[in-house]
């Protein structure tokens, strides 16, 4: 019974998915001073996530982790990670967006995000995705987990 | 098949679903009040699904079907904006929007995971939790500890041969309460008195108890309340290995290895957990006459969890565990039992596998759960020893003190819940029990043989009566069957009866202020003849063996309890608080209760005989608060006072005849301090690290105390215990794939422990009360990924 039970440990730990690949995020700072000076053509993908979000953090380990996915993030968009509760303010082309709760709620998100993510019912959630036009038009939304496969399908053209 | 699914994924991406060729066209441009455009505003038709946000420059564009529609535009931190649009193909409609500001819409967001759960605060009964970082902050060990932390709730050791505990509910004991597992009373009798410890603390999410009226749902035992041990779903890929020392009073060490692992699919759609657990502690003698107070333990617990999504509705659970743990108390803990004094030696070998099924409706208003859970327990046991005496008479009996026990519960139910468009929810079950407890030691002529089979049917309506207002109505139609046959030496009892109870309960919800709730409930609850935990339980007393049995003509006890309380909270910016004053009074109808009738049986061994007791109440209150005024501190405190009586004076110890004793009587329970608490304080200045003082207070109760080889019971006060811990936790983030956590602390720093327990061969070995550690020094080390 033991020997069975330390096998199956072992081998979950150490079980690696088909195929690994790091995803590389443009920062944050690279998004804002390009903007400004227009040199963005490809759309832009951003990926809003929190430390306690725990759907995030799943996507970190499998859509994000994925060759062929991680591949299409860095030739074919111009792709994003944001802490939605980033303290400071973010500048997209003319607009700067604040996140006003900061020192005053325990978790507060910055306008970007909630801005992004409104919808007529539901209250805002993570994980959120978009896409962005290089113009700034919304293009594109996710507001719940995506495995690989939806999210290729939301990569898709 | 797939083809549609993924149109359809596709579909509710782009959020229009009509071609353009015969759409009409509205557009503009929305700005604030001082000249400022709104980008990603949300602008949509009311009751559809077209709708788009505004880009960076605050313009939008919307096409639908000619028609007369209300076109809504939403911003953050603005009054939202509707008016009624007529939409024709040859005048496309041009409108700028001005959006003023919304100073009064500064409440905190509310998030929602991808899961939904009702808010605590709305729950129409009051729930309890014990969260997983209250049984961190207390470095609990094993469920037992952590429940010390709940109001109304009192854990307490009750053998110092073996360590047996219960937990005691708004001062009701152990057989009142009903422990779920996930919801389900796959806890049977036996494994309940030990159960409680064995539980290993790794695997829990949360503890939710809730105090009265369980009975409705859960049927029989449940009339102090339920507390529903919530295991961990996994989510991430993950492993964790934890180890935990502790030195108990500078003599006996406590060390316990525990593991988990998860492995989940990218696609959500199945997971599976194992999780492991081995402890072993030396046993701890407190005033030094070479018999234990704090027994000799080593548990191995094995098991996993697994569920499989065939669908996105529905859902295949699989749990097993197995468990396995030795105790052993008293003295000479290196010979075999034959050969000490007094020894109580248990060896449980438990296996507990279940499989259970939900299925929800497409629209996710309906719900079916099928369940059914098996847990078997094998027992060897030993109570007996020399007794202090060495004749051949005494070794004879020692060696004839071997015991064997078989306990098997199996449950099985279904339940379908449906929520209506009013919000109102009906719940219906049906659950179909089955107990078999099979309890020999020849030696004694000692023999449990009970069957109970348990056929319940039970429903439960939620009414939103209004907007303030909600109502819960149940009932639970319980025909219980109990076969029983009990023997020790040589009295032979049995009972042999079915019965049908109907269980109604009902509570409203009334929510006075957006702040302020009322809550107020009845509950009916009732127990059926049978042995239950503390009965399977064999003490040593005076050198002699106490065993329970029951009475001829035992009856069933009912209760009949009901609860008000009122709960404040508010989440105010950073600041949270929330205050709970609940009060409770319960009506005990012919309760079971247990009379020592001394040394009656020939070989001078005590019985304790259940009998129903003429009546009893319980009444008092509970206060719960929680405070923090910001993420680094957060702070708990639960206060309850109680009172206990007897409609009349009630026999405790039934004197021998021509012992030339008196019968002793109590007015109201024993081991019930009229008051007591707890307090937790959290600080927290950084992610990396945190300290946590936890205590608890116990104000003074009577305590019975065998004081003659006939079993004469005398009536101690027990002085006020305040027993506080002390943990550090510092964190490191090695990388992201690894991380370490060290902990160190002491528990029962002011070491507020009994002293004055009984000493040597003829001690009562249930004459323990208090705290169930002296001051305990401990270092803890978590590693893994994610924790």
């Amino acid at each position: 019974m033991r020997l069975i039970y330390t096998c199956c440990f072992l081998m979950i730990l150490g079980f690696q998915p088909k195929g690994y690949a790091q995803m590389h995020w443009k920062s944050l700072d690279s998004l804002q001073s390009k903007l400004q000076n227009e040199e963005i053509e490809r759309p832009i993908f951003i990926f809003f996530t929190a430390n306690w979000c725990v759907y995030c953090q799943k996507m970190k380990q499998a859509a994000f982790q994925s060759p062929k996915l991680v591949k299409i993030l860095k030739s074919n968009y111009f792709s994003v990670k944001i802490d939605a509760h980033y303290p400071n303010p973010i500048q997209l082309s003319d607009y700067i967006f604040k996140n006003t709760g900061v020192g005053y709620y325990r978790r507060p998100f910055h306008d970007l995000a909630l801005q992004l993510a409104q919808r007529s019912q539901d209250q805002f959630s993570l994980p959120f995705l978009v896409i962005l036009n290089p113009d700034l038009s919304v293009r594109r939304r996710a507001f719940t987990y995506l495995s690989p496969k939806q999210l290729m399908l939301f990569l898709q053209p | 098949m797939i083809k549609f699914r993924l149109l359809a994924l596709l579909l509710v991406f782009l959020g229009s679903t009509a071609s353009s060729q015969n759409l009409a066209e509205i557009s503009g441009r929305i700005s604030t009040t001082s000249g400022e455009v709104i980008p990603f505003a949300n602008v949509y038709f009311k009751d559809t699904t077209i709708g788009a946000s505004s880009n960076i420059d605050g313009e939008f564009k919307l096409q639908h079907t000619p028609g007369t529609y209300q076109l809504v535009i939403n911003a953050q931190g603005y009054t939202s904006f509707t008016k009624q649009v007529k939409l024709s193909l040859e005048q496309p409609i041009q409108l700028d929007v001005v959006l003023s500001e919304d100073a009064l819409g500064l409440d905190e967001v509310v998030i929602s995971a991808t899961r939904n759960r009702v808010k605590r605060r709305d729950a129409p009964v009051v729930v309890s939790t014990v969260g997983p970082k209250l049984f961190n902050a207390t470095q609990s060990l094993s469920l037992a500890d952590g429940l010390q932390f709940s109001p109304g709730l009192r854990v307490e050791n009750n053998c110092q041969n073996c360590g047996f505990t219960q937990v005691r509910l708004n001062g009701l004991d152990g057989s009142y309460t009903q422990i779920l597992v996930n919801s389900r009373p796959i806890f049977s009798s036996l494994l309940g008195v030990y159960g409680l410890e064995q539980i290993p603390s790794n695997i829990i999410d949360r503890v939710e108890v809730v105090r009265s009226g369980g009975s409705a749902l859960y049927g029989s035992n449940a009339i102090a309340g339920t507390v529903n041990v919530i295991t961990k779903d996994p989510v991430l890929n993950t492993w964790e290995i934890g180890s935990n020392l502790s030195y108990i009073d500078g003599q006996a060490f406590d060390r316990l290895l525990n593991f988990n692992s998860s492995s989940v699919a990218n696609d959500l759609k199945s997971g599976v957990t194992f999780f492991g657990n081995y402890r072993n502690r030396q046993s701890y003698d407190a005033n030094s006459d070479g018999f234990t107070e704090i027994v000799e333990l080593t548990n191995t617990t094995f098991g996993s969890n697994a569920y499989f999504k065939p669908t996105n509705l529905s859902r295949i659970g699989l749990n097993l565990t197995a468990i396995r743990e030795y105790r052993r108390g008293g003295d000479r803990l290196e010979l075999a039992p034959q050969f000490t004094d007094v020894t109580e030696e248990l060896d449980h070998d438990t296996f507990i596998g279940g499989i259970d099924y939900t299925l929800n409706s497409a629209d996710q208003t309906k719900t079916l759960e099928l369940f059914t859970s098996v847990s078997h327990t094998n027992r060897q046991s030993y109570y007996g020893g020399l007794g202090g005496g060495r004749t051949a008479q005494d070794s004879i009996s020692a060696n004839n003190a071997f015991g064997t026990t078989k306990d098997l519960a199996w449950v099985n139910g279904a339940k379908f819940s449906k929520t209506f468009d009013s919000q109102d929810v009906l719940t219906t079950g049906v659950d179909i029990n089955h107990s078999r407890t099979e309890d020999e030691i020849l030696g004694y002529n000692r023999l449990i043989d009970q069957e109970v089979n348990t056929y319940a049917a039970y429903g439960q309506y939620q009414w939103n009566i209004n907007s303030r207002l909600e109502a819960l109505i149940g009932a639970r139609l319980d025909y219980i069957a109990v076969d029983g046959l009990y023997q020790v030496e040589t009295i032979s009892r049995s009972v042999d009866l079915d019965q049908t109870a109907l269980s109604p309960r009902l509570t409203l919800n009334y929510k006075w202020t957006d702040k302020i709730r009322l809550r107020a409930g009845y509950a009916r609850g009732f127990r059926a003849p049978q042995a239950f935990n503390e009965d399977l339980h064999v003490a040593g007393v005076g050198g002699e063996q106490q065993f329970v049995i029951l009475s001829e003509e035992l009856e069933t006890e009912y209760s009949d309890a009901f609860t008000a309380s009122i709960n404040l909270s508010e989440i105010k910016q950073q600041q949270q608080y929330d205050v709970l004053v609940e009060g409770f009074y319960t009506q005990l109808n012919n309760p079971f209760t247990i009379i020592s009738t001394g040394s009656s049986l020939p070989n001078g061994s005590l019985l304790e005989e259940v009998r129903n007791g003429s009546g009893a109440r319980v009444y008092g209150t509970n206060i719960e608060l929680k405070y923090s005024p910001n993420p680094v501190y957060r702070f708990q405190l639960g206060a309850t006072y109680q009172q206990t009586a007897y409609e009349e004076t009630q026999l405790l110890y039934e004197a021998p005849p021509a012992s030339g004793e008196a019968d002793v009587f109590i007015d109201s329970f024993v081991r019930n301090p009229d008051w007591y608490g707890f307090f937790t304080a959290n600080f927290k200045p950084s992610e990396a690290f945190n300290i946590d003082l936890t205590g608890n207070l116990t104000g003074e109760m009577e305590v019975p105390r065998v004081v003659n080889s006939n079993g004469l019971i005398q009536l101690n006060e027990s002085p006020v215990f305040f027993d506080l811990n002390l943990k550090f936790e510092k964190h490191w983030d090695v990388s992201d794939l690894f991380m370490v956590t060290l902990s160190g602390g002491v528990r029962n720093l002011f070491n507020s422990y009994q002293d004055d327990f009984d000493r040597g061969a003829t001690r009562d070995s249930e004459y323990i009360y208090g705290p169930g550690l002296p001051r305990t020094v401990f270092v803890g080390l978590k590693f893994g990924k994610l924790h």
